[in-house]
């Protein structure tokens, strides 16, 4: 089994100065641009994605071309790349913007032209700060050539393209509480319908969001053909995906691979296995996001569907693995916190429920808790389920009700013994 | 990130999401609280460190991991972040770059850095410094 890349490819040939425009053009770079401004035809690109059935890869999978599709006509329309990248356990997007910024700015020279776009933003989590001093330096390099600004590659096409950093916020990487953030207000997701940014977005414009990921795979669609790129995966999630895999590995890591083999090869193949020979005890197939399964569903295969039909998600595609010596109630107030820290308090049931959640889990672990905790664990997250305008609140429900299904013997222990099963 | 109060020169961040948490961070923030004798989000009276935990960071393949000034060091061992802190208060670096603390102080990586870098940041803030694209400036 081996990666096949797609978008790691430049970054892995020149890892020294994969990032530098000379470098990127020598490597065939800029050539999707330079495509489809001389075949000037926006209908063309839209049916090639179309065609890919590429799925986004930020977290809810929703086909890209669609989404392309329906943008509303206005004369002022906007792209936004989602570069928050807050999942715990994914990393994907960091070596994108850190090593091969180009590809990026490439995706959005072509999504810009595509959608009749002439002003892009980059919103990249504060915490990067690294990899934002690369997109800017790119985003320099490529208005120095003239790819950005005006008149770009002699279409008579202007675009400008902004870098923003946000200010530490998981919430502004879900799209309506990026497009509040970006508009200078507070980071809270905004009420739904309408339902897509596509008609009402930035500035109640019609704008596109999209991931890092996604927006990077553009060019190579152009350059070769969307049926090439449906041909790779599965049906229903094609394409490569770039995992990162972290936890309890010998080598954890990003890879570049076809979706459609299992986890369990994935831990084996690319993450050399358990640290210290051990069994997985539990693992989390697609971010803290993702209700968790059990080291009995390793042979789970790795598409959207599969992962759906298996009770979770593949969300960001960050799969941590947890060795049977794991104390999974530590891991499980981990998570809780997280959501809990997160939560912008826009909705009383997330807001007070991801609190509770928190304040139970803590009791626990400090041996003050009961099975009456346990179960009141449960109703609590059934109750934010459904509840809220995002799905911030059913990220923190999910797993929270997978680990109390999968693990009840050993929170059980916990709350009898006041110590974890595993020393 | 936001904060109500000035931080001390070197905010140490220290993950402790999942990937952190169960890759033994909890003893990284152990050391460092008892080397800097601060609580969580606190800063010392000479205004050298702030100190706090936060949620991840995206360096989960590299875990436990820490920031300095927002400057990612993957790998860090609970003694590798004792001798970060000594390191920090006895040298005293004006800027900070995520390489050569990694060199120093760091391990295992989320991925190959790669690309050679010497720039780095001088100020608690980095991200918040004037970015405009080379037409604006």
């Amino acid at each position: 089994m081996k990666e096949t890349l797609l978008l790691t490819k430049h970054m892995r040939e020149n890892p020294e100065n994969s990032h530098l425009i000379d470098v990127y053009e020598k490597n065939n770079g800029y050539s999707a641009a330079r495509k489809v401004f001389k075949e000037n035809n926006p209908g063309d690109v839209i049916e090639e994605i179309k065609t890919s059935n590429i799925r986004g890869r930020g977290g809810a999978g929703f086909p890209t071309g669609v989404k392309w599709g329906f943008l509303a006509e206005d004369e002022e329309r906007y792209l936004v790349i989602n570069a928050d990248e807050s999942e715990p356990g994914t990393f994907k997007d960091r070596i994108l913007l850190e090593r091969d910024p180009h590809q990026l700015i490439e995706g959005i020279i072509v999504t810009s032209f595509a959608s009749n776009i002439s002003k892009a933003f980059i919103y990249i989590r504060g915490e990067y700060a690294k990899p934002a001093r690369r997109v800017q330096d790119a985003v320099e390099q490529a208005y120095e050539k003239g790819y950005l600004g005006k008149n770009i590659f002699d279409s008579g096409k202007d675009l400008d393209v902004v870098v923003h950093l946000g200010a530490g916020a998981y919430i502004c990487g879900e799209e309506t509480a990026l497009l509040n953030s970006l508009e200078g207000r507070r980071g809270e997701p905004r009420l739904k319908p309408p339902y897509f940014p596509a008609v009402k977005g930035l500035y109640n414009k019609p704008t596109l969001v999209n991931n890092v990921e996604t927006i990077s795979s553009v060019p190579w669609i152009i350059n070769n053909s969307g049926k090439d790129y449906a041909k790779l995966g599965v049906e229903g999630s094609t394409g490569t995906r770039i995992f990162s895999l972290s936890g309890h590995v010998n080598n954890p890591g990003n890879f570049e691979i076809e979706m459609g083999c299992s986890f369990g090869e994935v831990i084996d193949n690319f993450g050399n296995g358990i640290k210290e020979n051990k069994s997985v005890k539990a693992y989390i197939p697609g971010g803290a996001s993702a209700p968790w399964f059990t080291g009995e569903q390793l042979d789970i295969k790795m598409t959207i569907d599969d992962v759906a039909n298996a009770g979770s998600m593949l969300g960001s595609g960050a799969v941590v693995v947890m060795d049977e010596d794991t104390n999974l109630v530590l891991a499980a107030k981990s998570i809780v916190s997280f959501f809990a820290h997160e939560s912008c308090g826009q909705c009383t049931p997330c807001r007070e429920g991801t609190g509770w959640l928190y304040k139970i889990l803590s009791n626990i672990v400090s041996g003050r808790g009961s099975t009456n905790d346990l179960e009141q664990l449960d109703r609590i997250a059934s109750q934010i389920e459904g509840h809220c305008i995002c799905a911030l609140g059913d990220a923190a429900a999910m797993p929270v009700r997978s680990f109390l299904n999968n693990f009840w013997q050993e929170f059980e222990y916990y709350v009898d013994n006041k110590e974890s099963m595993v020393k | 990130m936001y904060k109500q109060e000035p931080s001390g020169k070197y905010l140490l961040s220290v993950c402790k999401s999942i990937s952190c948490e169960i890759n033994n961070s909890r003893e990284v923030i152990d050391n460092i609280k008892e080397f800097t004798g601060l609580a969580n989000n606190e800063t010392d009276i000479e205004s050298t460190f702030t100190f706090e935990e936060v949620e991840c960071i995206g360096a989960c393949g590299g875990a436990p991991a820490v920031q300095v000034n927002y400057e990612t060091v993957e790998g860090v061992t609970p003694p590798k972040a004792l001798e970060l802190c000594k390191y920090l208060k006895e040298e005293v670096p004006e800027v900070i770059v995520a390489d050569d603390l990694q060199d120093k102080f760091g391990g295992i990586k989320s991925f190959d850095w790669a690309i050679e870098d010497n720039s780095g940041t001088s100020s608690t803030a980095p991200g918040f410094q004037i970015i405009g694209t080379s037409e604006e400036k």
